[in-house]
This record gives structure tokens, sequence and C-alpha cells, in this order.
């Protein structure tokens, strides 16, 4: 709706000033046809066609100024085609205006010389000539009026009766003149009246001009024009007062000839016809100019408005183009312009139509690519991020291009810094790259293909060991090469076979050495009591020494090979809701009072609950730590051993977190660097199985064990055991096991 | 007038009601004054009722324009106070075609009296 009536507002507005043209057109022609009648009757709408006319070259002139500015606006914003318009709208106008002003300037000079001819100075002295010929004659008409009139005066019987009055004036009479004879008093009232037409009425009394002139000149004659436009003369002499105060007037009509009267008519006509058109030259000029002039400020505003819209016309189709060019210029490609017409300009649309659908079927099919393309290189990502092994991609310069979440975990590097940077870069900061890049220079320099190595690196004072495989890319019109590296983190498996291995040696240690210890400890006791007696005090001493050495060594290796036992032995776990703080507690009454070389200090949390776990497995794992923090204790300096246990939640689990610290020495450096390996003790006499066994209780529970000396000295052992949810969440803890 | 053309000069006449102002009765009167050269008289028509009278001054003219007599039909007016007001004017319309514009735009062309008012009062 709103956009038809723009559409209606739009075509009124083009239609207007030509209908406001049209008008002045028609109103121009209404005032020509009125100046050539010549003021022939009276027109009141003249000064409203006027206002009327000036109102429309208004409209015209306004619709013309408002379109120019609009062309000016849209030159100054660069709008598509605006230039082409204004330089069309110049070209038509400095083609059009010079001939309409020729043709004005000369219809004006035409014209003005025209009227001038018009009036011809011996056609105006003929005529005055005409006039003052019939004046003489009427001049002449009236003397002789005058002197037969004065004739009679003289021979009226003024001291008679009124009858002999009338009787003389019937007598003077006559159908050549005087027509009317009549005595008039002061007033002009007739006393006595004689006239030529018996049927005649009351004499003509006299105007009051007439009468003032006869009483104060003692004569009037003048020629008078009639009621019926006919000219008379009349006569007028004061007579001798017949008394005193009384005036008398004779009064004589001389009629003219209606031939004459005729004449003077037609020559009175004429005169004023031409008196009027000459009189009026000059506002006929100018009516006659200001019409021409109308006529050329149409002509001229007429001229404009066809400029105008013819240029919009040509235009338009134009800038469609050009604005729908700079569109598919900036990307937009679906556009369609309108096509006008079979000429060029209509070909020109049609052709620009057909580019913009194969750009646009062009380009929808690049977009399908580019999506495909990233929806392959998105799978890549994902597949990449998934992986559990390090992928590494570098460029033939050495620059990494792309590398896998993985490959930022295993090797401790921040999240997206890696790519850009060559490893021999990061390496500066980040330390534990420098045996990697020094395996890949090694490999670039041999020109090695493909690869695999074991690489060994240190990462946080932790051994961290990787299979890393590499392979050259080949270079193509679209990759440039380089090299992927793919590597795993082995460290864990290794730690597996190792720990496998030590398993195996203990199974087999216990297998085979504690067989044959108890018949060793037998014998020996058995040649002790047999040769005890037969023996001298030395020897018997000797025996004595030899035999306890020997039981005592014995003994030694049983408890060793138990330990060994102990850490190779298949998890049998026995998995009970536990309550840690009751455990911890039971587990330490146990050295306070029986032993002043520990001093333990408890800060344990309520329960938790939710620990599912062995307890007989998990006091040996408290009696392992406490042993170890009372042995790292200098000798005669009581241990202080602190236990906390606490609650802590991570990545949506709940932990239990058990720490175990002492105010000792602190774990040796080569302890911290391979801490649950079994056989890496430095006390003398360990058997460097007592943190394998802790780790071996603690991952058998599902959960994670760490050493660390920090910062305030002493040692550190933090164990987190799992907690189950849903066994925190309802059941009740037993609390059978209170000291 | 001495080129021959014709002047036309209207009296409007109208009776207003004293108090209110509002229009009674009007009338109109259309006077034509010409110049006749050979007699060297000038002729006043009264253009409703075509009646011609001559003159041979135009003072003479005016003079009788200044003697009007008017009759006004009273019959349809309730007794009560009203005013009388006319004015004459000079129809600048009914000059040739080429004059009105000039005569429209010129100062000089205009002639229009003022109103002039007589109260008057009708008894009952």
């Amino acid at each position: 709706m709103a956009l038809q009536n723009q559409r209606l507002k739009r075509a009124l507005f083009r239609i207007f000033p030509i209908l406001a043209a049209l008008i002045v057109l028609l109103v121009s022609l209404v005032l020509v046809s009125d100046v050539q009648r010549e003021g022939a009757g009276a027109n009141r709408t003249y000064l409203w066609v006027l206002v009327l006319t000036l109102l429309a070259l208004a409209v015209l002139a306004l619709s013309i100024v408002s379109r120019v500015a609009s062309l000016v606006r849209k030159v100054r914003r660069e709008e598509p085609g605006a230039r082409l318009a204004a330089r069309w709208v110049r070209n038509f106008l400095v083609f059009s205006l010079p001939p309409a002003l020729i043709v004005y300037f000369f219809s004006a000079y035409f014209l003005t010389s025209t009227i001038d001819n018009w009036f011809d100075v011996e056609v105006e002295s003929a005529l005055q000539d005409s006039l003052q010929l019939g004046q003489a004659f009427l001049d002449q008409r009236t003397l002789y009026a005058r002197n037969q009139s004065l004739e009679m005066a003289d021979g009226l019987p003024l001291e008679s009766g009124e009858e002999d009055v009338r009787d003389y004036l019937l007598g003077l009479v006559s159908a050549s003149g005087p027509v009317e004879l009549a005595l008039l008093n002061g007033s002009g009232s007739a006393l006595a009246t004689a006239s030529y037409d018996p049927l005649a009425g009351l004499p003509d009394r006299p105007g009051d001009y007439a009468l003032l002139q006869g009483l104060e000149r003692g004569e009037y004659a003048a020629a008078e024009p009639g009621q019926d436009g006919s000219l008379l003369v009349r006569v007028l002499q004061r007579l001798p007062a017949p008394a005193p105060g009384e005036i008398r007037l004779l009064q004589a009509i001389y009629p003219l000839p209606d031939s004459i009267t005729a004449l003077t008519s037609s020559i009175e006509a004429e005169y004023f016809r031409y008196r009027n058109v000459a009189f009026l030259r000059d506002s006929l000029k100018q009516s006659f100019l200001l019409i021409l002039t109308l006529v050329l400020l149409l002509t001229v505003l007429l001229a404009i408005l066809a400029a105008l819209s013819a240029a919009r016309r040509m235009v338009t189709p134009l800038s469609d183009l050009a604005r729908a060019t700079q569109a598919v210029a900036t990307g937009d490609l679906d556009q369609v312009v309108a096509t006008r017409g079979r000429d060029e300009i209509g070909f020109l649309s049609t052709s620009f139509n057909d580019m913009s659908r194969a750009l646009v079927a062009a380009s929808e099919a690049a977009e399908e690519g580019r999506a495909r393309l990233q929806a392959q290189g998105e799978y890549l990502e994902t597949v990449l991020g998934s992986l559990s092994a390090g992928v590494l991609t570098l460029d033939p310069a050495g620059t990494l291009v792309r590398v896998n979440a993985a490959a930022e975990s295993i090797l401790g590097l921040p999240r997206d810094l890696a790519r850009g940077h060559s490893l021999d870069e990061l390496a500066g900061t980040y330390v534990q790259l420098a045996p990697l890049a020094e395996t890949l220079a090694r490999h670039a320099r041999r020109g090695r293909r493909d690869w695999q190595e074991e690489i060994r690196l240190e990462r946080e004072g932790r051994p961290l060991a990787l299979l890393a495989r590499g392979s050259t890319l080949p270079a193509s019109e679209y990759l440039e090469g380089g090299l992927v590296v793919v590597f795993d983190d082995v460290t864990v498996l290794d730690q597996a076979q190792r720990d496998a291995a030590w398993a195996e040696v203990a199974r087999r240690l216990a297998h085979e050495v504690k067989n044959p210890l108890t018949p060793i400890r037998l014998a020996a006791e058995r040649l002790r009591m047999k040769l005890m007696d037969r023996l001298a005090a030395r020897d018997a001493d000797m025996l004595e020494r030899s035999t306890s050495t020997i039981v005592a060594q014995v003994e030694a290796l049983r408890r060793l090979v138990d330990a060994f036992g102990d850490y190779a032995r298949e998890p049998d776990l026995q998995r009970e809701p536990l309550a840690l703080d009751d455990l911890v507690r039971e587990v330490t009454h146990l050295y306070h009072p029986a032993d002043p070389g520990v001093h333990i200090e408890l800060d344990l949390c309520e329960g938790p609950s939710g620990l599912m776990a062995d307890a007989g497995q998990v006091r040996q794992l408290l009696h392992n730590l406490i042993r170890n923090a009372k042995e790292a204790s200098p000798a005669g300096v009581p241990a202080e051993v602190r236990i906390a246990t606490r609650v802590h939640s991570e990545e949506g689990a709940d932990w239990l977190e058990l720490d175990i610290a002492d105010r000792g020495p602190g774990f040796p450096p080569e302890v911290l660097a391979k801490p649950f390996e079994p056989y890496v003790t430095h006390k003398p006499g360990g058997s460097g199985l007592g943190l394998a066994i802790c780790r071996k209780i603690v991952t058998d529970h599902d959960g994670a064990i760490e050493i660390s000396n920090p910062g305030d000295g002493g040692a550190l052992a933090r164990v987190r055991l799992p907690l189950s949810p849903a066994v925190r969440a309802g059941e009740a803890l037993p609390r059978t096991r209170k000291a | 007038m001495r080129n021959g053309v014709a002047l036309v000069l209207r009296l409007d006449v109208e009776v207003r009601d004293g108090r209110s102002l509002t229009l009674v009765a009007e009338e109109e009167r259309a006077f034509e004054i010409r110049y006749l050269p050979m007699s060297e008289h000038f002729q006043l028509v009264d253009l409703a009722s075509g009646e011609v009278s001559t003159y041979p001054r135009m003072r003479h003219v005016m003079a009788e324009l200044g003697n009007l007599r008017l009759a006004l039909d009273a019959s349809p007016m309730a007794p009560g106070q009203y005013e009388l007001r006319t004015r004459m004017r000079l129809d600048r319309a009914s000059l040739p075609a080429p004059m009105q514009l000039p005569s429209f735009l010129s100062r000089a062309w205009r002639h229009d009296s003022d109103w002039t008012q007589w109260p008057f009062r009708i008894n009952a």
C-alpha cells in the first residue's frame, strides 16, 4: 500500500509540472486571443489568469530547481550516472537555448516593429484632417445658425402677446432649419414654442452650461450630440428685457442633414478607433512581449524539464548497471538490472544479467568447494585434536605449521603459541624441546625422508620418553612440502615395562631365593646346636657369631624377599567403604606412645564418605610413608610428621587428598628423578621398594601419588584417591575401626 | 478619454443593519463616460437604463455623478437603525485588454473611493 502511494506520488510529481506547463500554454493562447481583440469587452478573470500563469510557471520552475538540486547532490555524492545525466542536460540546454533565445528576440523585434508600422503618420494626419474638416463644417453651420438666429431675435415682437410671438416663430421654422424655435425665460423654461414637426413634444431644454453661456455672454451657439447620437446645432440669443428683472432667451435648433451626421459619426468612430489603438500601442507591445516572454519561459522550462526527464530516462539503466557493477565489485554478486527496450542498453543489461547469473553460479560452486575444503580441514583438525599422539608439521624452513593439542600437552607448550615459530626458537624458552629440535635437525642434515627414534626429554625435572616418527612431505603445486612428526609419550609405557620387569624379577627372587632360605637357616642352627658343645670355647664363640650372622642375614634376605613379594603380588583388593580419618588415627596411635622418635601432627577432615579402599593396603601405605618420613629424619632428632586429608574437586570429580610431610632433609635428586623406581634409595640398607610399593597400592586404587620437596623444607608425599559419588551421597561410614 | 478609451465607473450601494452590520440590501449602478471629439462633448451613459446625457465639460459630468438620485425600496426592511454605504470605483476590468495589466499593476489607475456612510432610521 505504502509502495503504491509512493508510486502515485512519484507519478504526480512527474505529471504536475507538465500539467502546469499545459496551463501556461493554454493561458498564453487565451491572452493572445484577447489582445488580438483589442480590448473588446471586459475580462474580469484577466488578473486571475495572470496570477495562475505565474503560479504555474513558478511550479514548473520549482520542479526544475528541485530536480537540478537533486542532480547536483547526486553528482557531489558521485552516484553512478549522475555525471552523465548532468552532461546530457548541459548539452541539451546548450543546443536548445540559443535557438529559442534567437527566436524570442527576433519575434520581439518583429512584433514591436510591426505594431509601430501599423500606425502610419499619414493615416493619422488624414484622420485628424477629416475630423478638423468635420469640425470646420460644424463651425460654419453653427455660425450660419447664429447669424440667422440673431436676425430672428431682432425681428421678434417682444412687446406683443405670446400668440404673436408664436406666430412669428412659426413663420420662421423650416425643414432646413431652424426646426424648432422657442422663447425661454431665465431658468430655461419655454414661454412660447414653434416646431417644424407638429408632433414634436416639449422643446428641447438647453443644458445648464448652454443656459449660463446664453445668460452671461448674451448668446450661445454650438453643435451638440443629440439623444439618438445625431448632431444638432443649438443657438441661444439673449433678448432685450421686456420688463426689469425679466429675462428672455431665443433658442433655435438646427439639425444636420442625415448624410452629414452619418459622415461625422463615421469619421469620429474611425478617428477614435485609430486614437484608441495608437494610445494602446505601448500597452499592446507590452502585452505581446509578456506573452512572448511567457512562451519563451514555457519553452525554456519545458526544454529543461524535457532534458532532465530524457537524461533520467537515458541514464537510469546506465546508473542501474553502474550500481549493480559496483555491488558486484564489492562481492554482492546477486544483482539483476531491469532490461528496457531492445537497444544497446537493453542488450547490455541482458548481458549483465547473464554475467551476474554466471558469477553467482561460479561463486556458489566456489563457496561449496570452500565449504567442503573447510569441512575437510575441520575434520582433519578434529582428527588431529582427538589423537593421543602428538603431531607437528613444519614447513621447509622449519617453522611450525600445525601443532595438535596432544603435542602441546605432551611437550608442555601453551595452547596455540607454537604455531609460526621454529623449534629452535621455542627451545630457547622451553628447554625441554632442545633434544627434539636437535633430533629433527640431525635427520634433516642426513637427508632421511622417513625416520623413527626414541627421544628422551626432561620436562619439569621428570623424564619424558617420546617415540617419534618423521616423514618428509612431498612438495606439489598446492603444498610446499615440509615435515610431519608424529610422536607418542611412551614414558608410561616405559614405566609399565620397567614395572613389569621389576615385578618379574621380584617374583623370581621371591620364588628362587625364598625357598633355600629356610634350609640355610635350619642348617646353620643345626650346625650350632650339634657342634657348640664339642668345640673349644674360642671356636664355639666363632661358631656362635658365624651362625648368628648367617641367621641374621637369612632373616634380612627373607624380609627383602617378602618385600619383593609384596611388590610383585597381583592386586587382590578387598574394597569397602573406608573412613580414612579413623584409619589414620588408628595407625598413628601405634607410633605415638611406643615411639619417642616420632611426633605426628594430624589435620584430618571428617571421613570422607565415598572412599572405597582395601583397609589393609591403605594401612600399609600409611606405614610405609610414615616410616619413610621417620627414617629420613637425622639420628637423635624426633621426626616431625604432619598428616593432612582434604577433599578436592577437579574435572567434575571428587578426590581425597592425603598429604604426609616431614621436616627432614627432603628427597635426594636421584629419588625425585626416578621416584618410584624399585631399588632407587638413598637409605643404607633400604630395599628401595617402599615408595614403589606405595605407588603400586595407590595405582591399584585408581589414584595417583607424587613426591616433592616443598619450598619451606622437608619432603611431601601427596596421595590422591578417587571418591565415588554414589557412595558419597548415600551410605554412612562404618565406624568400627576406632582406636 | 481623449484617445477614445471609455471609462466605466461603478457605484456600489449597500444598506447594512446598524448593529450587526449584516447586509440588508445592495445595489450596483454602472456609468460609462466617453468623449466625442467631433462635437467636443462628453457623454454619460447609465448602463442599466441606457439613458444618455451630454455635457460640454468633464466637470459637468462629475457634477451630474455627484448628484445621483438613488431609490431604495425600504418596504422589506423592518423598523430600526440602518446604515447606508456607498462607494465609487473605476472598473479596470472593462478597460481594453492591453491596458488591463498596466492598470492592475499601476497605482495611478486606482481610483476607488472609500466607503461613505449615512446612518438612518426606519420608524415603525
